[in-house]
């Protein structure tokens, strides 16, 4: 160690936090020293006895002792959080159909009429699909089915279950299969199939009924909400209330009434919800159903203070944005959130299989494909080996261009082990796969979340931290306190 | 351990056996101590025998066999334990009771350590009889729930462990089996490894820490380099898939910093299984040591609240040892356990009257002066 | 050009400073974090030295506002380019034990030879 100074310092990242400064380092510790503290540390004149210098030492910030231990510590655990790498690509969307029996005004996959089969996966291509799947070295494989709406194209999916399990014989991974449904072409029939073979099942719900129908419509133009609520409850009776879940979209009709859209998800027995933004794509664009970064972030605030005041009064409901972000901060632990990791997930943690077969790094890539873009497309099952597809040129640009490690703004940003990278956004949006941080309205909305969470986790209210944790552990807060006997 | 005494007579050696109430004669009856009130008849084929009332010289002379009479309390033996006879001094050592949950083997009196507050008296560069431990190890039931391996340092014996443990699967492959040991000769990973190759079905790691840096836990080991190494061996342990225990006794010297320990175990070992925090025993160094050590319960109970709650929320499991209720918040108490050993463990007067008797674990018979002034029932 | 001085002049904030207080990487990231709220230019001259001008892109900015949050941002980004040099060593230590893990004894040799 350098004998002119009293103590080394370890890497950190640091950003003024109110009256305080907010120093985080690589494996996601944090701290918040006061400013004349963060003073005295940086210039060396810290004293090594203090209270506060014990506590830098402990979450590895500074050393005065030989810094081997806390070198191997900081790598084991940059090592956790970089650990979804391990297993390369785990989840894999099938996109078996084009066809849609609704026609929602924010549809970024630009659904074609139910009579169209030509833009349905075929069997052959299926077959070559689920080959390539099981060529990626992850132990765990998640088949999600997307569209249009799957359930139109049922008999791809059976296919694909039945052939999956086929090879996982052989393979013996761990083999999940979810169907990602509007649900109105939920039957007695498919409902059999999918508790058969414990398929899980992701519907949408924007709301209540005014909400939900704003949007979400026939290709009539009719609401849909008196069938998906009835479907929901049938399915939940059937598989069981976990085996289903919503996700919603916020929109400019939803987006001040989000309390009522919680309100909703708790009538219909669900115990969870992800208040997601909308992606600027397709005909979401066209229609302008956008809000600014400003009025998103005010009603997300009030929103997770409503869910939050109901968790207070004994309900157990989360917000799932927000306990992915809980969990990056607040564990060593790596999160499997595709969308906001560094690298990221694009092709290296998903992948989508077109219904022609062609494979891209993303949803929204197989999007910008159809409106004539093919930036992102890696290749085609028919056509291409894994080796072409998945260590191609698409898909090495696409995560060189993807870490936050190295990218402007990013590379120095307190938030860095906490956020991540979407460069098919980025590319879409800015035009540069890189993106342009200060313009970029991801870059704006997640600082924003992360910022406002980090403020509660400072506060340190502990039936709101006890709340939090019941969401990242997901248990009762009852079993976090230990309150019952035995 | 527990012991009980007599009057020795035809022998002056050491005699390690199974106690059997039973005079007949059966298979097991050369591996057994008889405890019976008084010797009527010969009886063939046993180690020694144990009497409660006295016997005639003359008597016992005839009878051929190693005897120990007048033993008061033999009440106290059960079929099934376990005992060491010095035949010297009449001193009988129950080193294990069939009907405990807390059997151990003393694997080693030495130490690579000299931690302030040990309650162990230790005897350098005793090696401990690794024969007679194995002996033992072979008379215990195969229904025995727990068995720790004690010390000082066990470790220190190296391939002598390693013979210890494959006798512990050998006999006892359904008992949990409980190392204590500072982990510092963890730090070499073939040694660890060769443990492991072992695959004991139920093994576990007792490990302590007592701070969150280095010089504070390095002083109380009293040895520098201690935390570096103990935290090797603890990640050599994770790399080899063995189970691990941390345990924190609670003293002056730390119990402020308990959440800062607790926050440094969640994050760099977050693997461990259970968290445990100990009362200190105020035996042995710790007992010359009390006045510099001790912190009353109800000084450090809100930092100890705080830590157990913080690792609950992380899912981390965590128990309170050797604590006394009616000195605890009422909230954690769901979080403690009846842990100190049945001959270790008394309650005090105070303790008749108290409703929660039978949830508490009562106390150290040590440290009876330092806690007199605060035990109330409840 | 010795010293640092704003000058407010048609909606436009220009700012004079040392070049041996603040390195070029510091301005440059510096401008980058303004570029939501304006139109940035660094210009070096021989004489008056270097200067950074902002111009607002909306009329509603506030001059001075900029002003304040600039220097704030400026001083921050130059901590962070001197720290970037004190932690190059460390970080790659770092990131190499995570993804090439070596022993701990080879590393506590590794670290020495670096003179850590």
């Amino acid at each position: 160690m350098q004998s002119e100074k009293p103590y080394l310092i370890f890497p950190y990242r640091f950003m003024r936090f109110n009256d305080e400064v907010l120093l985080v380092n690589e494996a996601g510790e944090f701290i918040f020293p006061s400013k004349d503290d963060f003073a005295r540390l940086l210039c060396y004149q810290m004293d090594t006895n203090s209270e506060t210098f014990l506590n830098l030492k402990s979450k590895l910030f500074v050393t005065d002792s030989n810094p081997t231990l806390p070198i191997y510590l900081l790598a084991t655990k940059y090592r956790t959080k970089k650990s979804f790498l391990n297993n390369f690509t785990a989840l894999h969307i099938f996109i078996v159909t084009l066809r849609c029996n609704q026609k929602c005004r924010y549809c970024q996959a630009s659904s074609e009429d139910e009579t169209k089969t030509e833009f349905d996966m075929n069997l052959y291509t299926a077959k070559r699909c689920v080959d390539m799947v099981y060529k990626s070295p992850s132990p765990a494989i998640k088949i999600e089915f997307q569209g249009g709406e799957p359930l139109l194209n049922f008999e791809t999916v059976k296919y694909i279950v039945r052939y999956a399990k086929k090879l996982n014989r052989v393979y013996q991974k761990n083999l999940e299969f979810v169907v990602c449904t509007n649900l109105l072409e939920l039957n007695e029939r498919i409902l059999n199939y999918l508790e058969e073979h414990k398929i899980w099942v992701s519907t949408s719900l924007d709301g209540p009924r005014n909400l939900h129908d704003a949007n979400r419509i026939t290709r009539k133009g009719t609401g849909t909400y008196d069938i998906v609520r009835k479907n929901i409850q049938l399915a939940q009776d059937k598989l069981g209330i976990e085996r289903i879940s919503a996700l919603m979209v916020t929109t400019r009709d939803n987006v001040h009434k989000l309390n009522s859209v919680v309100d909703e998800y708790v009538n219909q027995r669900f115990n969870s919800i992800f208040i997601r933004t909308i992606h600027p794509f397709g005909r979401a664009a066209k229609e302008k159903l956008g809000y600014d970064v400003e009025t998103f972030i005010k009603n997300y605030k009030k929103t997770l203070d409503y869910i939050i005041r109901l968790n207070l009064d004994g309900m157990s409901f989360s917000e799932q944005y927000a306990t992915i972000i809980l969990k990056k901060i607040l564990t060593p632990f790596a999160t499997g959130f595709v969308d906001l990791q560094s690298p990221a997930g694009t092709g290296i943690s998903c992948a989508v299989y077109g219904y022609n077969g062609d494979v891209f790094v993303s949803d929204e890539a197989r999007m910008l494909s159809k409106i004539g873009d093919n930036r992102f497309l890696m290749g085609n099952v028919h056509k291409n080996s894994y080796q072409e597809i998945f260590n191609g040129k698409v898909i090495r640009e696409t995560i060189e261009n993807s870490c936050v490690e190295t990218m402007p703004l990013c590379s120095e940003c307190a938030f860095q082990t906490y956020c991540g990278a979407d460069p098919v956004r980025n590319y879409s949006i800015q035009g540069d796969l890189m993106g342009h941080r200060p313009t970029s309205e991801f870059h704006q909305i997640n600082y924003l979340i992360i910022h406002h969470l980090m403020e509660l986790i400072k506060q340190n209210d502990p039936d709101i931290m006890n709340i939090f944790w019941s969401w990242i552990t997901n248990r009762s807060i009852e079993e976090i306190k230990r309150s019952k006997t035995g | 351990m527990r012991q009980l005494k007599g009057i020795p007579l035809n022998s002056g050696a050491r005699i390690t056996g199974k106690i059997s109430k039973n005079p007949a004669k059966t298979r097991e009856t050369k591996n057994c101590i008889l405890a019976i009130v008084s010797i009527e008849k010969r009886l063939r084929g046993f180690k020694a025998v144990l009497c409660s009332s006295a016997i005639e010289e003359a008597k016992a002379i005839r009878l051929k066999i190693p005897i120990i009479h007048s033993v008061e309390n033999i009440e106290a033996l059960s079929e099934g334990d376990i005992v060491s006879l010095d035949m010297m001094t009449g001193d009988i050592i129950i080193v294990y009771e069939k009907n405990s949950i807390h059997n151990s083997v003393l694997a080693s009196t030495d130490c690579n350590c000299r931690c302030i507050m040990c309650p162990q008296a230790l005897a350098e560069n005793l090696k401990e009889n690794l024969k007679n431990n194995i002996e033992i190890i072979r008379m215990m039931d195969k229904r025995t729930p727990a068995l720790g391996i004690t010390g000082g340092e066990p470790l220190i014996l190296g391939d002598g462990l390693i013979k210890i443990l494959k006798e512990c699967k050998r006999q006892l492959p359904e008992t949990q089996i409980q190392i204590l040991t500072n982990g510092i000769l963890l730090k070499d990973n073939a040694y660890v490894r060769r443990i492991a190759r072992l695959r004991l079905k139920k093994l576990v790691f007792c490990v302590p820490l007592y701070a969150d840096t280095d010089t504070e836990h390095d002083f109380i080991m009293q040895r520098k380099g201690a935390f570096e190494d103990t935290i090797q061996g603890l990640y050599n342990l994770a790399t080899n898939r063995q189970l691990v225990e941390i345990r924190i006794v609670v003293m002056s010297l730390n119990y402020k910093r308990l959440p800062k320990i607790a926050e440094f175990i969640f994050h760099n070992l977050p693997f461990a299984i259970h968290v445990a925090f100990m009362g200190m025993e105020v035996e042995g160094t710790a007992r010359k040591n009390v006045e510099r050590l001790w912190v009353s319960p109800k000084e450090y109970s809100p930092y100890l609240r705080e830590t157990v709650f913080y690792l609950s929320q992380r899912d981390m499991n965590v128990s309170i040892y050797n604590e006394q209720l009616c000195l605890l918040p009422k909230d954690i108490w769901n979080f403690t356990c009846k842990s100190i050993s049945e001959w270790k463990n008394i309650y005090l007067e105070e303790c008749v009257d108290c409703r929660e008797k039978n949830r508490c674990g009562g106390f150290f018979a040590s440290s009876i002066e330092e806690h007199k002034r605060q035990i109330r029932p409840l | 050009m010795k010293e640092n001085s704003t000058v407010k002049e048609e909606k436009k904030l220009i700012i004079k400073f040392d070049v041996s207080l603040y390195n070029k990487v510091a301005v440059l990231k510096t401008c980058y974090v303004f570029q939501d709220r304006c139109y940035t230019k660094v210009e070096t001259e021989k004489d008056s030295g270097t200067k950074v001008i902002l111009t607002p892109k909306k009329e509603s900015v506030n001059l001075q506002q900029i002003e304040n949050q600039f220097w704030d941002e400026l001083i921050d980004q130059q901590i962070r380019y001197e720290n970037d040099n004190l932690f190059s060593d460390i970080r790659r230590l770092i990131i190499e034990q995570a993804f090439r893990p070596i022993s701990f004894t080879d590393l506590k040799s590794k670290i020495k030879k670096h003179a850590i």
